[in-house]
C-alpha cells in the first residue's frame, strides 16, 4: 500500500509556476523526508497535500484514495492528514489537554484518549498547562500528540524542529520520531536541514525548483547525488574535473572506481564528487599526492582541513580540497601532507547531468 | 553556481542552502499565508457595502455645499470670524497637545520604566479621565470659579481630559520597547538623557505622534466644554449658526473648513509618523519574545513623583468627581420641568448599546478583509474605515440631518438615525480593536484546525472566535463608552421630546442649574466607568501573553 502518492503535480500562483511535475511515492509506515531549500516549493507542496491549495494538474492520493486530481478535491478536514506545523501552532486559548482533545469527536474529548496520547509523547501531567507555559520542545510534542490523537493515515511534519535551539533539536527530534516509528504512522518530514533528513528518514526526496530531483535512501543521496548541485546541498563536497574512460575515472588525485548504484556517464570529461571523509592525509614522503595544509577548522569530534595539492588538474589550475580528519591532532596550517582517496566516487557528464 | 562545471581543480563548498536559493530558516507558514489570495466574494461584498455607507456623510456634505454654491461658501469663509476661529483653534491645539504630551510622557515613563510604588493603581487612575466627558469636566471647573474660561480655561480643562489619549499608546509602546537598546546606547558612551532622546524616544515616537493626533482630532470635534467655557471654536460657531439662525450655508461652509483641518491633521501624522516607524525594531508583537525591561530606581525622587501623580489625579479626576458629588447634595435649583433620570439612562444605554453592536458587526468584515487578505482593496477599505476620524461629530450629524430632511424624511429625528450616526462616528474605534485581535488569530490556526478534521464553520467557532472574543468585547466597550459621553451629535439628532443623560445634563447646565445637572453627570460617569474598566484590563495585557510562542 502507498501511504502518499503524488503524480505529475503542477501548481502555479499567478505568473509563477511553483510545482512543476512532482512525482513522489511514500511507502505506508515509512518515514520520508522532503528536503529542499527556501523557495524550492516545499510549503506549496505541503499545502496542496493538506488541501489548502488546489492542484492545477496531476493527482494526490492518501492511502490509495485520490484526494485531489486537479478537478475534484476532498476537503482538508476529510483527508485524515495530521499536520504538525512549523512552530506547533497550538491553540493559545486551550490547555494542553484541550489542544490534544481538539480533533476528537465531542463524546471522546473527556475520555481517556487525550491522556493516552500525552503519555505517548512523554508529557503526562502537563495537561492542565497552557501553551505559553511550555518550552519550545514541549510545544512541539503537544502538536504531535494533537495530530496523532485521531489516528490519521498520514502525519506531515512541516519543519517542526527548525525553531528549536540547536542543543534541544536533536533530542526533541529523536523523541518525536521514536513515537512515530512506535505507532507505525506513515510520516512525511519536510525540512531544509540536510543532516536532519539524512539521519532521520528512511527515504529522502530532494526538491528543487518545483521538481523532485532525486528520491532514494539517505546513503544513495549522499554518495550518489543526482547532480553536482544536489551533492553540495546535502553535504560538504569536493568537485573535481576528471576523465572517464568507461572503467575508471582519473582526477588529479588518481584513478577511482565509480559507485555501483550510479548510472555511468558517457566516456570523456566528467565532474567528480569526492566527499571529505574519503580523503586520507598521511605524512609526506609516501607515493601519494603531495599537498600543503592551508586552514584547519577544529570541531572537537573531528576537524575539517583545507589542503592545496601540488598536482595540477587536467585544466591546469590548482584548487583547495576539504578533508575531514578524525584524529585528535589534525595537521597545522603550513604542514606538508600526502593525500589518498578511499572508495568509489560519483561522476557526471559536465553538462550538469540531469 | 559557476563553480559547478569543473573550472577550478576542486571546488569545496560547505553544505550551503544558497546554492538552491536564498537561505532562510522559515519559508513556512508565513510565505504561504493567504495574504494576497483572492478573498471570498461575500466578504468583499459586505465590506464594500459598509464602506459605501461610511462614505455617504461625506457625499452629503459635498452635496449640501454644492447646493449652497461655491462662490457663496468662499464669501462666507472670508469673514473676519473665520480668522478668529482659526487663531483660536491653532493656539488651543498647540497648547493642549504640548501640555498633554509632556504629562503623558512623564506619567508613562514613571509607570512603565521606574520602580514607582502603586503602579497598578496609577495605571487605572491615568485612564479614568476618559470616563468623564469633557463637558462635565468643563462644567465642574467653571462652577468652581468663573475665572476658568476662555483660552486658559479651555487649555486647562482639555489637557486634563485628553492626556490619557497620549498616555495610552505611549505606555503601550514603552512596554514593548526593549531595554536592551537603551543599555546598548549607554554602553556606547551616551549619557542617560541623551540615550533617552536618541534611542527610547524614536522607539515610542509613532505612538506619541498617534496620541497627539487623537488629541488634535478630539479638540477639533469638541463642543460642549467650549460652549460652557465661552471659548469660540468652529464647532460652537457652527452650532450657533445652525440652531439660532438656521443659517445652513454658513454652517456648511464652516463644516467644510473644519473637515479640511481634520484631514490635514490626519495627513500630517501619516507623513511624519511613517518616517520614524522603521526604527522600532524591538517593538512589534510578532518579535516580542522575552522582553527585558529594566526599571529605573527613583530613590529620593519617589516622594515628589508620587506627589505629582496625586496632583494630576486630583485635578483630572478628583476635582470633577468631588464637584459633581458636591452639587448632587445641593437643593434642586431649577425652574425647568423635571426629566426622569431612569428614562434618560435607559435611552443612553439602549442607543449606545445598539451603536456598539452595529459598529462592531459592521467593522468585522472590513477588519477581516484587511488582516487576512491585505491587497489593494482591503487596504483601501481599511483607510475608508478610519475616515470618520476626520469628521467631527457635529459635522457628521448635520450632514445626516441634511440627508434626512432632503431624502429620507421619515428617518428625521428617529433613534435609528442617531444610532447609525454613533456607529459611523465611532467606527474607527471598532475597527482598530478588531484588527488588533484578528492578528492574534492567524489563519494558520484555523487551517490547523481544519487539517485536524474541523469543518470551516466549526474551525471559526472553536478557534478564531474564542481568540477574537476579547477584541470584540473591547470594540463594543469602546464604542459604547464613546456613545455614552457623546453630546454634540446627540443634541442635533435626538428625537424631539426624548432625552439621553447627556442632553438632560445639557439642558439643566445651560440653565445654570448645576445641582440638577449633577444627577445626570454622576450616572454618565458611573455607566462609562464600566466599559472603561473592562478596557483597562484589555490594554493591560502584556505583549506576548496569549501568543503561542510567548517564551521558549
Amino acid at each position: 500500500m502507498t501511504g502518499l502518492s503524488v503524480e505529475g503535480l503542477h501548481k502555479s500562483y499567478p505568473g509563477t509556476p511553483v510545482l512543476r511535475g512532482i512525482d513522489l511515492q511514500v511507502k505506508s509506515g515509512a518515514l520520508t523526508a522532503i528536503l529542499g531549500a527556501s523557495g524550492s516549493g516545499k510549503t506549496t507542496l505541503l499545502r496542496v497535500i493538506t488541501g489548502f491549495e488546489p492542484a492545477d494538474r496531476g493527482s494526490v492520493s492518501v492511502d490509495d484514495t485520490v484526494v485531489d486530481d486537479g478537478r475534484h478535491r476532498v476537503k482538508p478536514e476529510q483527508r485524515h492528514i495530521g499536520l504538525v506545523p512549523q512552530d506547533g501552532a497550538l491553540f493559545p486559548h486551550l490547555t494542553v489537554r484541550g489542544n490534544v482533545a481538539f480533533p476528537l469527536p465531542r463524546r471522546d474529548r473527556h475520555g481517556p484518549r487525550p491522556d493516552e496520547v500525552l503519555e505517548l509523547v512523554g508529557l503526562t501531567g502537563l495537561g492542565a498547562r497552557y501553551p505559553h507555559q511550555l518550552s519550545g520542545g514541549q510545544q512541539q510534542r503537544v502538536a504531535l500528540a494533537r495530530a496523532l490523537a485521531s489516528q490519521p493515515s498520514l502525519i506531515l511534519l512541516d519543519e517542526p524542529f527548525s525553531s528549536l535551539d540547536a542543543g534541544l533539536r536533536a533530542t526533541v527530534r529523536a523523541d518525536v520520531l521514536a513515537v512515530l516509528r512506535a505507532t507505525g504512522t506513515t510520516t512525511v518530514l519536510v525540512t531544509h536541514d540536510q543532516d536532519e533528513a539524512l539521519s532521520a528518514a528512511d527515504h529522502v526526496a530532494v526538491l528543487r525548483n518545483g521538481q523532485i530531483i532525486q528520491a532514494d535512501t539517505p546513503r544513495q543521496i549522499y554518495q550518489c547525488p543526482a547532480d553536482p548541485q544536489t551533492a553540495t546541498f546535502v553535504g560538504t563536497a569536493n568537485l573535481l574535473a576528471g576523465t572517464w574512460d568507461g572503467a575508471r575515472v582519473t582526477t588529479a588525485l588518481g584513478r577511482h572506481g565509480i559507485h555501483a548504484g550510479q548510472q555511468a556517464p558517457a566516456p570523456g570529461r566528467v565532474t567528480v564528487l569526492i566527499r571529505p571523509e574519503q580523503i586520507r592525509l598521511t605524512p609526506p614522503g609516501s607515493d601519494a599526492i603531495p599537498g600543503r595544509v592551508t586552514v584547519t577548522h577544529y570541531y572537537g569530534h573531528d576537524a575539517l582541513v583545507a589542503v592545496r595539492p601540488d598536482a595540477l588538474d587536467p585544466d591546469g589550475r590548482a584548487g583547495e580540497l576539504r578533508v575531514r580528519v578524525s584524529r585528535n591532532d589534525p595537521p597545522e596550517p603550513g604542514e606538508f601532507v600526502s593525500l589518498t582517496v578511499r572508495g568509489s566516487v560519483a561522476a557526471w557528464a559536465p553538462a550538469g547531468g540531469e | 553556481m559557476q563553480a559547478m562545471n569543473g573550472s577550478p581543480l576542486a571546488t569545496a563548498v560547505l553544505p550551503d542552502a544558497s546554492a538552491f536559493g536564498s537561505p532562510a530558516a522559515g519559508d513556512g507558514a508565513q510565505a504561504a499565508d493567504p495574504v494576497g489570495r483572492r478573498p471570498p466574494w461575500p466578504l468583499t461584498g459586505t465590506a464594500a457595502l459598509v464602506c459605501t455607507a461610511l462614505l455617504l456623510p461625506v457625499a452629503f456634505l459635498i452635496w449640501q455645499a454644492s447646493g449652497v454654491g461655491w462662490s457663496l461658501i468662499t464669501r462666507l469663509l472670508m469673514r473676519r470670524v473665520t480668522l478668529t476661529l482659526l487663531t483660536n483653534t491653532v493656539e488651543l491645539t498647540l497648547a493642549v497637545t504640548t501640555c498633554a504630551a509632556l504629562i503623558a510622557l512623564g506619567a508613562a515613563w514613571c509607570i512603565e520604566r521606574t520602580n514607582l510604588p502603586g503602579r497598578r493603581l496609577w495605571r487605572v487612575l491615568m485612564l479614568l479621565p476618559l470616563a468623564i466627558p469633557d463637558f462635565v469636566t468643563g462644567y465642574t471647573w467653571s462652577s468652581l470659579s468663573p475665572a476658568v474660561h476662555g483660552l486658559g480655561g479651555a487649555v486647562l480643562v482639555m489637557t486634563l481630559g485628553l492626556f490619557p489619549l497620549i498616555y495610552l499608546p505611549v505606555a503601550a509602546a514603552l512596554r514593548r520597547a526593549d531595554s536592551t537598546l537603551y543599555e546598548v546606547a549607554r554602553g556606547l558612551g551616551t549619557g542617560r538623557f541623551t540615550a533617552f532622546l536618541r534611542v527610547v524616544l524614536p522607539q515610542i515616537r509613532p505612538a506619541l505622534l498617534g496620541g497627539c493626533l487623537l488629541v488634535t482630532l478630539a479638540l477639533l470635534a469638541e463642543f460642549g466644554a467650549f460652549e460652557i467655557l465661552r471659548f469660540q471654536t468652529f464647532t460652537t460657531e457652527i452650532f450657533t449658526e445652525f440652531t439660532l439662525g438656521f443659517n445652513a450655508p454658513a454652517a456648511s461652509a464652516l463644516s467644510l473648513l473644519l473637515v479640511l483641518l481634520s484631514l490635514l491633521a490626519l495627513g500630517a501624522e501619516h507623513i511624519v509618523g511613517r518616517r520614524g516607524s522603521g526604527r522600532t525594531t524591538a517593538g512589534g508583537l510578532a518579535s516580542a519574545r522575552v522582553l527585558r525591561i529594566r526599571r529605573y530606581r527613583l530613590g529620593w525622587a519617589t516622594v515628589p513623583v508620587i506627589g505629582g501623580f496625586v496632583a494630576l489625579t486630583g485635578l483630572s479626576v478628583g476635582v470633577p468627581v468631588s464637584t459633581v458629588v458636591f452639587w448632587r447634595f445641593q437643593a434642586p435649583d431649577t425652574t425647568l420641568p423635571p426629566i426622569p433620570l431612569a428614562g434618560a439612562a435607559w435611552n443612553t444605554v439602549t442607543y449606545a448599546g445598539s451603536a456598539a453592536i452595529l459598529a462592531t458587526v459592521a467593522a468585522f468584515p472590513v477588519a477581516l478583509l484587511f488582516v487576512r487578505h491585505r491587497g489593494r482593496l482591503g487596504t483601501l477599505f481599511e483607510r475608508i474605515g478610519y475616515l470618520s476620524q476626520g469628521l467631527p461629530g457635529l459635522v457628521l450629524a448635520l450632514a445626516l440631518v441634511f440627508f434626512a430632511i432632503h431624502a429620507a424624511y421619515p428617518l428625521y429625528q428617529t433613534p435609528e438615525l442617531l444610532v447609525v450616526t454613533y456607529a459611523i462616528m465611532f467606527f474607527p474605534l471598532a475597527l482598530v480593536s478588531l484588527r488588533a485581535s484578528l492578528v492574534q488569530a492567524p489563519p494558520r490556526l484555523e487551517e490547523t484546525a481544519r487539517s485536524l478534521g474541523c469543518r470551516p464553520a466549526a474551525a471559526l467557532a472553536r478557534v478564531t472566535l474564542p481568540l477574537v472574543a476579547p477584541g470584540i468585547a473591547a470594540s463594543a466597550a469602546l464604542v459604547f463608552l464613546a456613545a455614552v459621553v457623546e453630546l454634540t451629535a446627540t443634541l442635533v439628532l435626538i428625537p424631539s421630546g426624548a432625552h439621553t443623560l447627556a442632553t438632560a445634563f445639557w439642558a439643566y447646565q445651560q440653565n445654570s442649574s448645576y445641582a440638577s445637572a449633577s444627577r445626570y453627570a454622576i450616572v454618565i460617569v458611573a455607566i462609562a466607568a464600566v466599559p472603561g474598566c473592562l478596557l483597562q484590563r484589555w490594554f493591560d495585557r502584556g505583549p506576548g501573553r496569549g501568543e503561542v510562542r510567548g517564551q521558549s
